[in-house]
């Protein structure tokens, strides 16, 4: 496994808690993995019942850590970082023109989420999981660091969006799967999507992970109307399902959908991804 | 343009809304009101699911099958904006000078609420035009659903803010050089080149030339934001949030319950959609799928109680099942239309 996954789905998938259950097992493995979350609304630490992460390193085990990305706080530091002598840095980011381009520029913030993802796999860790945004926002994570080294030729950030371009096209150094379930439009979305990488980026998702999915059952023809309402329900999934078997050839990883919530819901995930080998 | 109602559909992706607003639509329009359903979804569902032809764009389309009453329109931030520019640029010129701005080009779809302001600045024109009785609104799917109703406050906080006045003012001397350096001689000259190196003058340039020409657009852009924020708050513009049934996302729907009162609102329900078949009778199922559906259903019953009991009598939570299929047609539509129970005398 590349030491980057980044997790991306429709929103309502489970990406979040598909996230999770790959770092945890990871964790649990003995790799020292960082979780990162891009949504500013943080989510990570209900599922992973630990405190909120508000841009810094929230350790969960001795090997497993998370953390909220701040994209404007690392673009900050790399100016910090980058520009000498330290009193032009500090002009530098208390400028109007400063803010303006860091508020403004396109993919700025995507560049400098992919960036910091890419600094901590060369770190402490060994695997990082980006928990990335739903698949239109997706896209435009990933297609970022191009167009933004088109606009901006010189100087750290032209950099840092050269080295993320060049991760994101690189499958062996970072993987994209996509978290779906057995409906049409989730299947839809997330068809378009392989198609959008393989036109800006010239590589296909590397895994799906087909969530949700209702155990099988034997119809009798004499049950009650709620639970025949299941079997319709399941039925319509296998549908679906074979429609995305036509139209992906690629790896796929299916997983039960979980009575629980929280980290009920995140342990069996855990185990279904387990001896699936997803992990 | 207090005539026409609005119904604004709000809440996180994945919970349905899109369908929901669609047949919420529907069933306003087979009551007999002229309706249009206007979404904002890059994906386009709505146009699948209404069957409205890929070049309907930002027009508003009839569809098939509603006895004519019933519209519907994709938005599109980067069409609404360029309309936009046409509209108040004082000259052909400006115009142009805009719609080339490299800068212009990028941040049409990519400033911050941009495409959520782009929704309400469609809806102010829909309302203004008076062509229908009901208009519903299919909100961007964004995480934080809050970005949608701040979007007019935003833009215009933009619109005022120092960066912008100072991206206007005069920074290039004939040379191309930074003005304000020049006084600072060697040390300026070094500024200028971190500065380059950071951001690339060029990109600089591009966006002095952009807020130049933006700049007779402003007065007209900032009095519509507001004029638009009204629309919002007028009595006849409701809202209802979206949601499923799920604990975690209990939380954030009454926080933006809370905040749509808070800001001056008028919240008209919760719809929890998407609420699987919930078992009846004694469990005398013991199939896996039995097990597994009485669990889920369980936890949603619990999920709904606790929404129930902190709504209180703030709002009505009103609950759609889970279909077997999601509507596709509309037929599909009008069956899960006809769940929406208070739509039907509405």
């Amino acid at each position: 496994m590349p030491p980057l996954v980044i997790v991306t789905g429709k929103g309502g998938v489970g990406k979040t808690l598909v996230s999770c259950a790959l770092a945890r097992a990871r964790a649990d493995a003995g790799l020292r993995v960082l979780l990162l979350e891009l949504d500013a609304r943080e989510s990570l630490h209900r599922f992973l019942d630990c405190a909120p992460s508000g841009g810094r390193i929230v350790s969960v085990t001795p090997t497993l850590d998370v953390q909220n990305i701040r994209p404007r706080e690392v673009v900050d530091s790399l100016i910090e970082e980058r520009v000498r002598p330290a009193w032009i840095a500090r002009r530098v980011l208390a400028s109007a023109i400063y803010e303006q381009f860091v508020q403004g520029a396109p993919g700025l913030r995507e560049v400098a989420a992919l960036g910091y993802a890419l600094r901590a796999t060369r770190g402490a860790y060994d695997l990082v999981v980006l928990d990335a945004p739903a698949t239109g926002h997706g896209v435009a994570l990933l297609e970022a660091p191009r167009l933004l080294s088109q606009a901006i030729e010189a100087g750290p950030v032209a950099q840092l969006a050269r080295e993320a371009a060049a991760m994101v096209e690189d499958p062996s150094a970072c993987a994209l799967w996509a978290v779906v379930t057995p409906e049409g439009m989730a299947i839809r979305e997330t068809l378009e999507l392989d198609e959008a990488l393989t036109v800006g980026l010239g590589r296909h998702l590397d895994l799906l992970l087909l969530n949700g999915l209702l155990p099988p059952h034997r119809e009798t023809g004499s049950e009650p109307a709620w639970l025949a309402a299941w079997y319709r329900r399941a039925e319509a999934q296998a549908t679906h399902e074979a429609h995305l078997a036509a139209a992906w050839s690629g790896p796929l990883v299916r997983l039960p959908l979980s009575a629980g919530e929280g980290l009920e819901a995140l342990a069996e995930l855990q185990s279904a991804l387990v001896p699936k080998g997803a992990t | 343009m207090g005539g026409v109602r609005i119904d604004v559909l709000a809440g996180a992706g994945g919970v349905g809304k899109t369908t929901v607003a669609a047949a919420t639509a529907l069933a306003l329009a087979d009551s007999g009101q002229k309706t249009l359903v206007m979404t904002f979804d890059p994906s386009r569902r709505l146009k699948d699911t209404l069957g409205i032809s890929a070049r309907a764009g930002d027009e508003e389309a009839p569809v098939e099958g509603c006895g004519g009453n019933l519209f519907a329109s994709l938005l599109d931030a980067r069409a609404t904006f360029d309309t936009l520019i046409e509209r108040h640029a004082p000259d052909a010129a400006v115009r142009q000078r805009i719609l080339d701005n490299r800068y212009y080009q990028q941040l049409a779809g990519s400033l911050a609420g941009i495409l959520e302001y782009m929704a309400v600045e469609r809806l102010f024109e829909v309302a203004q035009a008076g062509r229908y009785e009901r208009v519903v609104l299919d909100t961007p799917p964004v995480s934080q659903a809050l970005d949608f109703l701040e979007a007019p406050g935003r833009i215009v906080d933009f619109l005022d803010s120092g960066a912008v006045r100072l991206a206007t003012g005069n920074w290039f001397d004939g040379e191309g050089h930074l003005r304000a350096v020049g006084r600072f001689g060697r040390l300026g000259r070094r500024f200028e080149r971190y500065l380059d190196d950071l951001v690339g003058l060029d990109l600089l340039r591009d966006l002095v030339e952009f807020f130049t020409a933006f700049k007779p657009l402003f007065a007209g852009f900032r009095d519509r934001a507001s004029r638009v924020e009204d629309l919002l708050r007028l009595p006849t513009t409701q809202f209802t949030l979206v949601t499923t049934a799920s604990e975690d996302r209990t939380e954030d729907t009454l926080f933006f319950a809370r905040r749509l009162m808070e800001a001056g609102l008028h919240l008209r329900g919760v719809v929890a959609n998407r609420i699987h078949p919930s078992p009846q009778g004694a469990n005398r199922h013991p199939g896996e799928l039995a097990v597994l559906g009485r669990a889920v259903a369980e936890r949603e019953a619990r999920a709904l109680d606790s929404a129930e009991e902190l709504l209180g009598t703030t709002a009505t939570l009103e609950t759609l099942p889970l279909l077997a299929c999601e509507p596709v047609d509309v037929e599909g539509l009008r069956r899960l239309a006809g769940l929406r129970r208070e739509y039907r005398q509405d």
